[in-house]
């Protein structure tokens, strides 16, 4: 027993030394920031492919967000942000089956805009620099309003009557909750100002629905 | 009988790391009173933490230095200790004109690239 003891106070000696004795050097300031607000603009690129028609799957479009972060520990950040888009259009075609003849086509056009409110966590790399990388995720709720613009049929076999046609229902909105990763930098340009970019993705059962990239400005307080 | 053999394991194992961190320490005493104040140095602590510092102070009882931050905090101590690097920063960093530099260029290039993609999807 006694040599088990010495063993444990001799490794505790050799590998504590004097470390632990004085805290490290803290780079945190006295007064450290609380807030970031920020804003930015981007641009999106989103999933349609659950439509059920042929043609573009995905629209792409300008996108703007605030957002406004609540710093935990020098590291670590609380943010809610809120996004809007412009209005994206995909070229979609029907297929109207006809009973015994050559089916009929259908262009559509739809033209989406979407609108975001989420809220997350993220982790600021590095202390009290002039760069700071960050990463995070958490839940985003989504609005997107889908304008339909549907054209005359074509493919038709003249003399044959079409079936009665209904129209999609336009604009049609729908909500939808998903998360959303994402991962970027900030730039200092002043102590408390920076320009800040980043890729976000957010996420359905599909996977990757609408990714956007943005960059803007913003500031501690 | 059996306590001596421990007390002479703790000794023998505990000594040389004492002594040679003491050692240590005395080197970095000494070549911390031949640099000048006001030096940019980069520093690396027995805790792993690696610090760029203007170099306030070398006393006898330790090292003072402000860390090179952006928001500045106040001058610390280290103990020599505690020192595993220390050697003059040669400015190879990011300066605060240089960071104001870059930071426009980002946000320039940012906008620009943004226009561009606007451009390229106009039909």
């Amino acid at each position: 027993m006694p040599l088990a003891a010495a063993f444990l106070a001799a490794a505790f000696l050799t590998t504590g030394t004097a470390a632990a004795q004085q805290p490290a050097i803290s780079l945190t300031p006295a007064d450290p920031a609380r807030w970031d607000i920020a804003g930015s603009v981007g641009w999106l690129g989103a999933d349609t492919s659950g439509a059920g028609t042929i043609g573009d799957d995905w629209y792409d479009t300008f996108a703007g967000a605030v957002s406004i972060g609540r710093y935990v520990t020098p590291h670590l950040k609380t943010e809610i942000h809120g996004g809007m888009t412009g209005e994206g259009r995909i070229y979609r075609v029907e297929e109207l089956p006809l009973p015994g003849a050559p089916p009929v086509f259908r262009a559509q056009e739809h033209y989406f805009r979407s609108a975001t409110i989420g809220a997350g966590v993220f982790y600021q790399f590095f202390d009290n620099q002039w760069f700071h990388p960050f990463a995070g995720g958490g839940i985003e709720v989504l609005r997107e309003r889908d304008r339909v613009e549907v054209q005359p049929p074509f493919g038709q076999v003249p003399g044959r009557a079409l079936p009665p046609l209904t129209t999609p229902p336009s604009p049609q909105v729908t909500y939808a909750a998903r998360p959303f990763v994402a991962t970027g930098f900030k730039w200092y340009v002043a102590e408390c100002a920076f320009v800040r970019t980043g890729i976000q993705a957010s996420f359905s059962n599909h996977g990757a629905t609408h990714v956007v990239w943005t960059a803007g400005i913003g500031g501690d307080l | 009988m059996r306590v001596l053999p421990a007390l002479l394991l703790i000794i023998t194992m505990a000594a040389p790391s004492f002594a040679q961190t003491q050692a240590q320490g005395d080197l970095w005493r000494a070549f911390a009173q031949k640099v000048d104040v006001g030096t940019r140095v980069k520093l690396r602590l027995d805790d792993g933490q690696r610090v760029v510092a203007t170099l306030i102070e070398a006393n006898a009882d330790g090292l003072f230095v402000q860390p090179r931050t952006r928001v500045p905090v106040p001058v610390q101590r280290i103990a020599y200790e505690r020192i595993v690097s220390f050697e003059r920063d040669e400015g190879r960093g990011i300066g605060a004109a240089k960071a104001v530099a870059i930071g426009v260029a980002s946000g320039v290039g940012a906008f620009l690239g943004t226009l561009l993609i606007l451009i390229a999807t106009i039909d």
